[in-house]
């Protein structure tokens, strides 16, 4: 990328940089620095650092293969990420108040339109109603508890689906999407039409103590999720990989975004073995990044993804369409890092970490509210955090350029770097035998949990400082009042479940959850595209989303798989 | 109290709780600090004191991030009196919101170590426990 004159510039110049350092500050040694992700980082960094990469291949212009400068060659100046904040709560009802009071806030999709980031409460999560004795002390807490078709309508009446995106926050995901198609149905709308985003989590919450699915079998349920989608559900997204939550369980940069993909590449392989083509489920494959203190780091770990990501599509899969190789992204900025000590702090660590997502090209946002270390946010601290990205957006004159640090030889180089150390994470994995022995083995989960043990350390330690937590500590009481859903939310959501279920014609809601187990069983044998369908069908027959993932259970194995090992 | 002198405490999680991170660190710590660290996962608070029983515990540390101490932990104190085992120390972590603090104390538990708790406050609390 340079000429001869300008690297023998650098070398003379540098040379001369070495000796007044050596004599500035008396020989002390400053190259023990490193990034969050133990790359050594040096103090200046010249074209020297990144004479060896290929300007067309390693960087180029944004909107090109690899895309690692951005997806499109036009982007905020064209459409700005969406913001999304993550919002739910109490009975479907309450979390339709949060999510008006969020739009009239200014909280929106592409183009205007309207975008909805709605999570579950742990129930729903994992596949639980709300009669079940398990669900008792969870209901409503931290999510909304919503588990049928009517749930859905009381949450979403009069909002037009076809306009708006819908992204379901939860575990269990085949029961959930169900319920809301057959809302939809019962709408007169057909799931073509649905556009919004599932997550697809079926073998791994990976913060959570415990996953859903048992690896193998979790890939099929994915997989046939896609299969669904990829067949009748275009404009719908139907994965998110959790960069963001193995962010929160322990992983570095590096980690999450190789884990990440790793895990992208397991499903897209078992949509492949499936018989689908990759041009047809990999564009609704998406990530959801987490973006944390380490701003420079972080940053290029998000144009080495896209950048890897694009080579994945191309070169494993042979994608040929751009929104295959292009990496849809959901930023959810760093919440391990927040404390509850002096809680107003994490707006200022917040707005850094959304800084760093705008920076890197996110195509979507959530930003936490401050009050996170004690609850789900109330609705003044989520109106806040919305406002960071606001503020961002319209303030900041950020959006006017694509990927504005490029060129940087430090960006340049720590991108670079950042690609290559995520390949020899990959290879790892590869030769430990593929992501699924991976995951079963524990591997991916004890690296993590080495890293988060680490962190902590070094935080008590003192050597990693979080301000306001263990240094500049006051003495405080705590000012900020938690949120609190309805106490009544839990009995109210008993009721309906209980007279939703006394209402139905027992004998079809029997009939569909037996067609169900016939159609998992089928699913098990490796024939792919007839439970999703089947779960559809219980849903419009009235089995709860409960019923129907213990029906699932019955073919498939469900339950804690790695996490009660301690970790070492 | 163990052979070695110290304290064996079963660190405990529901199965449904999300964000698992503090208390796998938590019993990183206790292990450093010499602790025999027992950790399960649970489906119910019966499970609970039955391994507490079974494991010969002085500690039961439960640990949550979705509020549902209020429903849990009147439950594990109840069995912990019925079965005679008042003098196990029950600690409580994870996202507790200070003003929640004293009904936890009300309950019977000792101590709570939420978000950014002092890791030698713990380690002296359960270095008090068993004796």
């Amino acid at each position: 990328m340079f000429d001869e004159k300008t690297l023998e510039q650098c070398r003379k110049l540098m040379e001369q940089y070495e000796q007044a350092v050596a004599e500035r500050y008396q020989g002390r040694d400053f190259s023990s620095t490193t990034g969050s992700s133990g790359i050594p980082i040096k103090a200046a960094y010249t074209p020297l650092d990144i004479q060896d990469l290929d300007f067309e291949k390693d960087i180029g212009v944004p909107g090109t293969y690899p895309y690692m400068r951005s997806n499109y060659p036009l982007h905020y100046q064209f459409q700005p990420w969406i913001n999304q904040p993550v919002h739910g709560y109490g009975l479907p009802e309450h979390t339709r108040e949060r999510m008006d009071k969020l739009a009239e806030a200014g909280m929106e999709g592409y183009f205007g339109g309207r975008a909805y980031n709605i999570v579950c409460d742990v129930p729903t999560h994992f596949g639980v109603d709300p009669d079940d004795p398990d669900a008792q002390g969870y209901i409503g807490k931290d999510g909304v508890s919503c588990v049928t078709d009517e749930d859905f309508d009381r949450m979403l009446h009069g909002i037009d689906l076809t306009k708006t995106n819908i992204v379901l926050i939860n575990g269990d995901t085949l029961p959930y999407l169900a319920h809301y198609i057959a809302y939809a149905e019962s709408q007169g709308l057909t799931p073509d039409q649905l556009r919004g985003n599932t997550m697809n989590w079926q073998f791994g919450a990976w913060y959570a103590p415990n996953h859903l699915w048992e690896t193998e079998g979790g890939l099929k349920l994915a997989t046939d999720l896609i299969y669904f989608c990829s067949k009748g559900m275009p404009k719908w997204n139907h994965t998110n990989i959790q960069g963001h939550g193995m962010s929160e369980t322990g992983a570095d940069a590096v980690h999450q975004m190789s884990y990440a993909i790793a895990t992208a590449r397991a499903i897209a392989d078992s949509c492949v073995a499936a018989g689908l083509d990759p041009d047809s489920f990999m564009p609704g494959i998406g990530f959801q990044i987490a973006q944390c203190n380490d701003f420079f780091e972080y940053i290029c770990m998000f144009r080495a993804w896209r950048k890897l990501w694009a080579s994945t599509a191309q070169e494993r899969y042979g994608c040929k369409r751009a929104s295959s190789m292009q990496l849809r992204t959901h930023t959810h900025t760093s919440c391990f890092e927040l404390t509850k000590q002096q809680p107003l702090v994490n707006v200022i660590r917040s707005a850094f970490h959304a800084l760093g997502a705008a920076l890197s090209g996110t195509t979507a946002m959530e930003v936490p509210a401050y009050d996170e270390p004690i609850g789900i946010p109330t609705e003044e601290s989520a109106i806040l955090a919305l406002r960071i990205q606001q503020v961002i957006r319209h303030e900041t004159g950020i959006p006017k350029v694509s990927d504005p640090l490029a060129g940087s030889y430090y960006v340049e180089w720590l991108t670079h770097k950042m690609e290559e150390e995520a390949r020899g994470v990959l290879k790892e994995i590869d030769d430990a035998g593929g992501f699924v022995k991976a995951h079963k083995s524990g591997m991916l989960m004890s690296t993590m949990r080495k890293h988060a043990s680490g962190w902590r350390q070094a935080v008590d330690r003192g050597e990693e400082v979080v301000v306001g937590w263990n240094k500049y500590v006051v003495p405080e009481k705590e000012e900020i009042r938690p949120f609190r859903a309805d106490p009544d939310v839990a009995r109210i959501a008993i009721e309906r479940i209980k007279e939703y279920k006394a209402r139905r014609d027992q004998a079809k809601t029997d009939t569909a959850l037996n067609a169900l187990v016939a159609a998992a069983e089928r699913l098990d044998r490796g024939e792919y595209g007839h439970v999703m369908p089947a779960c559809v069908e219980a849903a419009k027959a009235k089995a709860t989303a409960g019923e129907i993932s213990k029906t699932l259970r019955k073919v498939f194995k469900w339950g804690p798989q790695y996490s009660v090992s301690l970790p070492h | 109290m163990k052979s070695n002198g110290k304290a064996k405490v079963l660190l405990v999680k529901h199965w449904m709780e999300c964000h698992d991170r503090g208390v796998k660190s938590v019993a990183s710590i206790l292990r450093d600090a010499g602790f025999e660290v027992v950790y399960i996962v649970y489906m119910s608070p019966e499970e609970i004191v039955a391994t507490a029983v079974e494991e010969d515990v002085d500690v039961i540390g439960m640990s949550f991030s979705t509020g549902a101490y209020d429903a849990h932990v009147p439950q594990v104190m109840r069995l912990l009196k019925e079965r005679g085992l008042e003098d196990v120390m029950v600690l409580v972590g994870g996202l507790i919101p200070d003003e929640d603090i004293d009904w936890l104390k009300k309950q019977g538990v000792k101590g709570v170590f939420g978000a950014g708790a002092d890791t030698n406050q713990l380690i002296e609390m359960v270095s008090t426990a068993g004796r």
